[in-house]
């Protein structure tokens, strides 16, 4: 189980030093986490200089908000709920971008062009295609390796809704798949 | 089809299972499963293909980690009371355009937020309110004035003569045996709200009551509606509104469980109640919650007056989820554009804080006085050696008063005049306000200041001239601690163990010789329940509730201090009925409890008779540095009290890490952190949690 309890995850006692002003304790979590918060905030934002800002944002709002950590949480769903807030809000201060939807997906016939892919190159970019909210539980799930709800406390979404974006992540990706006449699965 | 859901589990579960986040026991289970079921083995390897191009996709993403760019500078330091800070307090400034060479009427006058919430208060008042350096001229006849703004009827003014300082009496005094938590002055400024810091009352003071009778109401004030009359109370489980005119409680929300922390009006009807997990806008009308915003926790209301009949208000909502992370939310939203008058460029040196329409600027060591609606510039003082701060003005631009920095004597200017007409130098300084600095009255009437623990209450204008008589006589004092002696330590003269007393017990009422009560107070550890409580003591549940005036059903709130009532306690608080100053007799002897000596021994318990009992852990620490109490042990408390570094309080460890501290210079409970203070020997180490001490 990844979600630890306040007593046993070492990162309180992290969070404790920087509610305190321990600025060294704010670089040893940013050392920490800092890679991976890039990484999810960089997917979210698809801009890497944005991301980085964002980032920033993040350690300051760590800095200061330390000390109304509860710590009913993992340190790391903190962190990651805190960099989804900066990202959803830094999104929508941009102007919009052409996300592929899902209904462009199965409107489209044929506009994707693959050539000469293998199986597994047609997956990463059928895995581009699929909705942001889609590969945000995917990566959440698979790639930062948050329990299930520890990404629903992330995502700000019962764990059931969890569940069952996954699942339709999976269903999607099989449909964009079967439309790229790879019949995986 | 149970076999089909329990299929369905499974297959829920799988992505868990391959990513390694699953708990044990339900992966051995599931690779139980797994060994008989050949689609969820394929299911699996669907997972695990995803879960593969996953992780490729996310490491394609070629991102390298820049250093870490925060000014860690003491000012940016955590805040400490678990509310997140935005980064740009003045959020009023986000849609506002500055523009130089226009001069317009902002639709809103008072668009200050009067009461934003402690953080934002605090940012606000470093970057708006805080007079810094307002060096105002005292030569008054050498004051240049500029006349009255256009619009504003000048009443003629009593000219005070009151260089005399033998003139000068203050209208009222008020003495108390506590501090003041905070001082709410209606919209018309006919009466004010007075809350001491100990305990959970409002005292509400008409002057133009003939009486002037401080009425009590259960509950913390919360916010005045623009009438004047209804006004909003909080406790820990509701949320009352009143009427200060029939002072009759005119409704009550239920918020058991959610501890309302603040209030805010809307407009004629409504309200905004910040309680421990959300915001809720009440209209009053309706008698119920018109708006909802659940996890939500603290807020900034930008904009608060809304003329009757207009919509929109901008409410600036904090998320209490995980993040704490400011979200905002348009209610209704009113873009309003403020622009600027031409002053704006120079430092503000002042504010009316009650109505941001008069504002100081100090430009080149002159003082200059702004309608700020107007940017017309209306007074003008050169320079003087004496440096004045806090200036305000009336609404109608007759008067000014400041203080001045170093001596707290206050000036009061007839700005019809051009001429300093009062000097007020008796001593008094502003009153030790813990949140609302209203030292000046709304309709400008009157002012506040403070002599030991008198409020003054003085009048300014034409009706209410000074001198005048003190029309509560300190033979008739309203006592507002004295009526529910909770925290509330007083030297009494006649123990042998004078102040401190570490849990506050008995308070003279009516004067030394008329008789004292004694309540032993109860602090609510954790587990505590009222009938636990009552069992502990021996008294009746009901009266226990009854006494400290919240619901029998309601469960107690760790660190709330409890009046036990046994042993004569007379807290003479009876469902807000009003209060009258005469002197309250009681049958219980007083119960101190003397403090640590210097040597950090444990406190030694000592009821009048002698007969010291020991309570365990506690002992003499000594603050590190400036540090905040708190009203609960939890930074989401209200600070009650700032201990300067260096300050000698009697501690006891708490549970969290915690000090409940008694400060014995101004015998003051509050709680904090641990981390905050040194303890002199060991005493307060790993002790149990201290009971009550009771004396038969």
């Amino acid at each position: 189980m990844v979600n630890q309890s306040p007593s046993t995850d070492p990162d309180h006692h992290l969070v404790r030093a920087i509610a305190q002003g321990d600025a060294h304790a704010l670089h040893q979590l940013y050392g920490r986490y800092g890679p991976g918060l890039l990484n999810y905030l960089a997917g979210r934002l698809d801009d890497t200089p944005l991301a980085e800002e964002i980032l920033q944002d993040v350690m300051l709002a760590v800095w200061h908000n330390a000390a109304g950590f509860r710590g009913e949480s993992s340190v790391r769903t903190w962190l990651f709920s805190i960099a989804r807030h900066r990202a959803i809000n830094a999104h929508h201060r941009r102007p919009p971008t052409a996300a592929p939807l899902l209904d462009n997906i199965e409107s489209d016939t044929g506009a994707w062009r693959i050539e000469q892919v293998a199986q597994r190159d047609a997956l990463s970019d059928a895995f581009q295609k699929l909705p942001d909210d889609h590969r945000e539980v995917l990566e959440l799930t698979f790639y930062h390796g948050l329990s299930r709800i520890e990404a629903a406390s992330v995502l700000d979404v019962p764990e059931g809704t969890v569940k069952s974006r996954l699942s339709r992540a999976k269903t999607t990706l099989r449909r964009i798949l079967r439309k790229e006449g790879i019949d995986h699965a | 089809m149970p076999e089909y859901q329990t299929h369905t589990d499974w297959q829920d579960m799988l992505p868990e299972y391959i990513a390694g986040t699953l708990p044990d026991a339900a992966r051995h289970a599931l690779e139980d499963h797994l060994a008989n079921c050949h689609e969820c083995r394929e299911a699996a390897d669907d997972w695990r293909d995803i879960a593969t191009i996953t992780r490729k996709a996310a490491q394609s993403r070629r991102t390298q980690l820049p250093p870490l760019q925060i000014p860690f500078s003491k000012a940016d330091a955590p805040n400490g009371r678990g509310v997140y800070l935005p980064e740009k307090p003045i959020k009023e400034n986000r849609s506002v355009s500055i523009n130089p060479n226009i001069i317009s009427v902002p639709k809103n006058k008072r668009a200050v937020s009067r009461r934003p919430i402690p953080l934002t208060l605090v940012a606000a008042t470093t970057l708006v309110l805080l007079i810094v350096g307002l060096l105002l001229a005292t030569m008054s006849r050498n004051a240049s004035f500029l006349g009255a703004p256009q619009g504003y009827s000048v009443p003629a003014l009593v000219q005070i003569d009151s260089e005399n300082a033998d003139d000068v009496a203050p209208l009222y005094t008020i003495s108390m045996d506590d501090n003041v938590r905070g001082l709410y002055w209606s919209p018309d400024g006919s009466k004010f709200a007075l809350v001491p810091s100990a305990v959970n009352v409002t005292y509400i003071i008409d002057l133009n009551h003939p009486d002037h009778e401080a009425r009590p109401y259960a509950g913390v004030f919360g916010t005045w509606m623009p009438d004047g009359q209804t006004f909003v109370t909080l406790q820990p489980d509701a949320v009352l509104v009143h009427s200060a005119d029939t002072g009759r409680e005119l409704t009550r929300f239920d918020y058991t469980g959610r501890m309302p922390q603040r209030a805010e009006w809307v407009n004629e009807d409504s309200f905004l109640v910040v309680y421990n997990g959300g915001v809720d806008h009440i209209s009053l009308s309706r008698d119920t919650v018109i708006e909802s915003y659940a996890d939500a926790m603290e807020y900034t209301l930008l904009t608060n007056e809304v003329p009757l009949g207009e919509t929109g208000y901008h409410l600036e909502v904090y998320e209490n989820t995980l993040s704490g992370l400011p979200t905002s939310y348009d209610v209704q939203a009113e873009d309003r554009e403020l622009t600027l008058a031409p002053f704006i460029n120079r430092p503000v040196a002042g504010l009316n804080i009650t109505r941001s329409t008069y504002q100081a600027t100090l430009t080149d060591g002159v003082t200059y006085i702004w309608n700020a609606d107007t940017g017309v510039e209306i007074f003008q003082f050169p320079q003087d050696t004496m440096p004045l701060s806090n200036l305000m003005v009336n609404p109608d631009a007759t008067i000014a008063v400041a203080r001045e920095s170093n001596s707290d004597a206050v000036h009061i200017w007839d700005l019809t005049e051009g001429v300093r007409s009062a000097l007020l130098d008796d001593g008094s300084v502003p009153p030790m306000l813990w949140f609302e600095p209203a030292w000046y009255s709304t309709n400008g009437m009157y002012f506040v200041t403070q002599q030991g623990s008198t409020l003054l209450i003085w009048g300014v204008a034409e009706t209410t001239r000074i001198p005048r008589e003190i029309r509560l006589p300190a033979t008739q004092q309203i006592l507002p601690v004295t009526l529910t002696p909770t925290f509330t330590p007083t030297p009494i003269p006649t123990l042998p163990a004078p102040s401190p007393t570490w849990i506050p017990t008995a308070t003279p009422v009516g004067g030394v010789g008329s008789g004292a009560t004694s309540c032993l107070v109860h602090v609510v550890q954790a587990g505590d329940t009222l009938l636990s409580i009552a069992t502990q003591y021996n008294v009746d549940p009901a009266a226990l509730a009854t006494i400290n005036r919240i619901d029998e059903s309601m469960s107690v709130v760790v660190g709330d201090a409890l009046i036990i009532p046994i042993g004569g306690c007379d807290p003479a608080f009876d469902g807000g009925m009003p209060i009258h100053p005469t002197p309250i007799s009681g049958e219980g002897q007083p119960t101190v409890i003397s403090p640590a000596d210097a040597t950090g021994t444990p406190i030694q318990s000592a009821p009048i008779g002698g007969q010291p009992t020991v309570p365990p852990g506690e002992c003499l620490i000594t603050t590190i540095e400036d540090v905040d109490a708190y009203n609960h042990p939890d930074t989401g408390g209200s600070v009650i009290m700032h201990v300067p570094a260096g300050t000698d309080v009697i501690g006891r460890l708490e549970t969290g890490g915690w000090y409940m501290v008694l400060n014995t210079e101004i015998n003051r409970v509050g709680w904090v952190e641990a981390s905050a203070v040194t303890v002199e020997g060991e005493v307060c180490d790993h002790l149990p949690a201290p009971t009550p001490t009771h004396v038969p």
